[in-house]
């Protein structure tokens, strides 16, 4: 379970400090797949990133299965998003140097727990993405970069997976591949699935869709 | 994917920098463990060839020219002792052994010695012993025998001179008559054998049963051969790693017996031109009082002189470790000038790499994993450089050992000993602290901020 309560974000810059983000109350339920929509700037990121803990809130509670995240040393955020969190960004940021199953190896390298090369590769194989282990991110279509990307955020089986525009980078046809298996795995895993999007036509094949604006 | 091979793989995607990096940090490295591998070598070396004798008594003049002379087969002869120093030597209280030397030849660029079987019986190399064989064993020819042969050199002189008066000083006649009559004494006696060094059957390929001729002058090619005195191999010394390894040991007689090492009438007996006289003697005394006594016997006479080797290869090298501490200074500053190289190096990639580390904190990495990554790398770059320095300066050292051997004859190790390895860790560390600058940096990245930019 997802509770935020009261919870503000502002950023201050030179000086000035901008409201990024009001909410007074959400919740969402375990193994949820929630859709955040709204204009740009509206903080769907930020609110993306309070759920990680990359990011903490001026005031308010951030709870995930317990655990609050405001009150949370950075070490501990680092380690509950480690264990608990998978993260797919919209351009899917994948590291150069690294090969398919690198990149999705280090999705767990952080959690302290010993062979996820194996899970790794299951997963890929699991995407269609067999023969595509050892190759670098250069070497792979767009599509296919975004199911290693997907393959990352899932390895480790995590509580929460959050996505930042999944399918903001693909075309039609690939994004909905891509969507469709986010969806699929989400619900086979039983993890909550957090997505940010602007696509309210993606936004429909959720559980649940969130306005952000709605919420403040 | 545990942190070393994150940082192996984030240096393979550099490979340019990487391995110019690398190269300048192996560069300094090699230059200090080199200056410093070959000082403390040859050091060792050195010392170890000058503990073959505690005493060394020659002519008078520079005792580090007459130690390395002596016992490293450098530069000239300075000149001679009277043979009685010799004589007087052996009847002293504490003296433990003495063998005389007598130089002046060569075997293509190897020196031939004089010398009695004293050599092969008592003169012991440290950290190896007594001289042992490869091959066959040493030549017979005793103190006393040699005694007795200089007596007949002394008055194959006195008739010499004799000669030269009774023939108005028609000198070559006479000289080549007693010349070839102490020959045919030390041929009939057995006396023009040789016991050769490892590396002069190694250079010259000579072994056992071959046949030499020696050529007067101690510089290759430098002399007329003595045919004459054609020497047969009768042992070859097995390595010592000291100057002994260069020599060719004759007994002393032979050398007498060489056509022109006799006196002529220019000849200056018991001076130091003396050609009845010794180069040198190596002397083992007893510790002690003793050795105090006998060094202060030698001090006393006006014809001949006692040193210490090891001090004066000790002073040696303290000459010498000026001149390597300045290059030591030099050797460092290129390893620092080289490691903040890779503090540059990594610094300018910082910039480009602020997603990956955002994307890696995002993944759950703490900021003193992101910290650690990139120090370990530019540790990891040092320790490379470091390795591939030693295995540089290893090369270097075996190429200069060869040098030195082939000057002095002392073989020295070109393997990294324990102080090699502190300096190794103490480059690492070195390297590690210059990566902790960019990795400052790395560690201040705003995950949030890098990944959102993009979005």
């Amino acid at each position: 379970m997802i509770r935020l309560q009261n919870v503000h974000k502002s950023y201050r810059k030179n000086g000035l400090v901008t409201p990024v983000l009001d909410v007074p109350e959400l919740e969402i339920p375990v193994a949820q797949r929630v859709a955040l929509v709204g204009r740009s700037g509206s903080g769907k990121t930020t609110l993306l990133n309070l759920l990680s803990g990359l990011v903490k809130a001026d005031s308010g509670l951030v709870q995930v299965d317990d655990e609050d995240l405001t009150t949370m040393s950075e070490a501990a955020c680092d380690r509950f998003r480690a264990r608990s969190v998978g993260y797919m960004f919209q351009s899917f940021h994948l590291l150069d140097g690294f090969t398919a199953v690198e990149n999705v190896e280090l999705g767990a390298s952080f959690a302290g727990r010993s062979g996820p090369r194996k899970e790794a590769e299951q997963l890929l194989v699991a995407l269609e993405l067999g023969e595509r282990l050892h190759h670098f991110p250069g070497e792979l279509s767009i599509g296919q970069q975004a199911r290693v990307a997907l393959a990352r955020a899932l390895i480790g089986s995590p509580k929460l997976v959050l996505a930042d525009e999944p399918t903001g980078a693909l075309d039609g046809e690939t994004a909905n591949t891509i969507l469709d298996l986010l969806l699929k795995k989400s619900l086979e895993q039983g993890v909550t699935l957090v997505v940010a999007t602007h696509d309210l036509e993606v936004a429909a094949a959720f559980d649940r869709i969130v306005r952000v604006e709605d919420l403040q | 994917m545990r942190l070393p091979a994150l940082v192996l793989r984030n240096l393979k995607r550099r490979p340019l920098a990487t391995a110019l990096t690398t190269i300048s940090v192996s560069l300094g490295v090699g230059l200090f463990s080199a200056v410093g591998a070959l000082r403390d070598a040859s050091e060792q070396a050195f010392h170890r060839s000058a503990g073959v004798c505690d005493l060394l008594v020659g002519a008078k003049g520079s005792a580090l020219e007459l130690t390395l002379n002596a016992l490293y087969h450098v530069g000239a002869s300075a000149g001679n002792i009277p043979y009685p120093v010799y004589q007087d030597l052996r009847q002293t209280k504490g003296v433990k052994w003495s063998v005389p030397m007598v130089v002046g030849d060569s075997y293509r660029g190897f020196r031939v010695i004089g010398v009695t079987d004293d050599l092969f019986q008592k003169l012991e190399v440290p950290d190896f012993g007594k001289l042992r064989f490869a091959e066959g064993g040493g030549f017979s020819f005793s103190a006393a025998q040699l005694d007795d042969f200089h007596a007949e050199v002394v008055e194959h002189a006195a008739a010499l001179a004799e000669d030269e008066h009774d023939h108005d000083h028609e000198a070559d006649d006479g000289h080549d008559h007693h010349d070839h009559d102490l020959a045919d004494l030390a041929a009939e006696n057995g006396w023009f054998v040789a016991v050769i060094g490892s590396k002069v059957a190694s250079e010259t390929g000579l072994k056992l049963n071959s046949t030499f001729e020696p050529a007067h002058n101690l510089v290759e090619g430098g002399g007329d051969a003595h045919d004459e005195a054609e020497s047969k191999v009768v042992g070859v010394l097995e390595s010592t790693g000291t100057p002994l390894d260069r020599a060719i040991f004759i007994p002393a007689a032979a050398f007498y017996a060489i056509e022109g090492h006799q006196a002529t009438e220019q000849s200056s007996f018991g001076g130091a031109l003396d050609p009845h006289g010794l180069s040198a003697i190596m002397v083992r005394t007893q510790a002690g009082y003793y050795h105090l006594q006998v060094r202060s016997k030698i001090k006393n006479r006006l014809d001949a002189q006692a040193v210490e080797p090891v001090q004066e290869i000790r002073k040696l090298f303290q000459i010498v470790g000026n001149i390597d501490g300045a290059l030591r200074m030099i050797a460092l500053m290129v390893v620092i000038v080289a490691l903040t190289g890779v503090l540059v190096a990594i610094y300018n990639t910082m910039g480009a790499r602020q997603k990956e580390f955002a994307v890696l904190r995002a993944l759950g990495a703490k900021r003193r994993t992101i910290l650690g990554l990139v120090t370990a790398e530019s540790a990891a770059i040092s320790l490379f450089g470091g390795v591939l320095g030693m295995v540089v300066a290893g090369v270097g050292v075996t190429l200069a050992s060869d040098q030195i051997q082939e000057i002095t004859g002392v073989a020295i190790s070109p393997l990294p000993d324990l102080q090699d390895l502190q300096f190794l860790l103490a480059i690492t560390a070195m390297g590690a602290l210059a990566g902790l600058v960019p990795a400052a940096r790395a560690y201040r990245t705003e995950a949030a901020r890098h990944l959102s930019s993009s979005l």
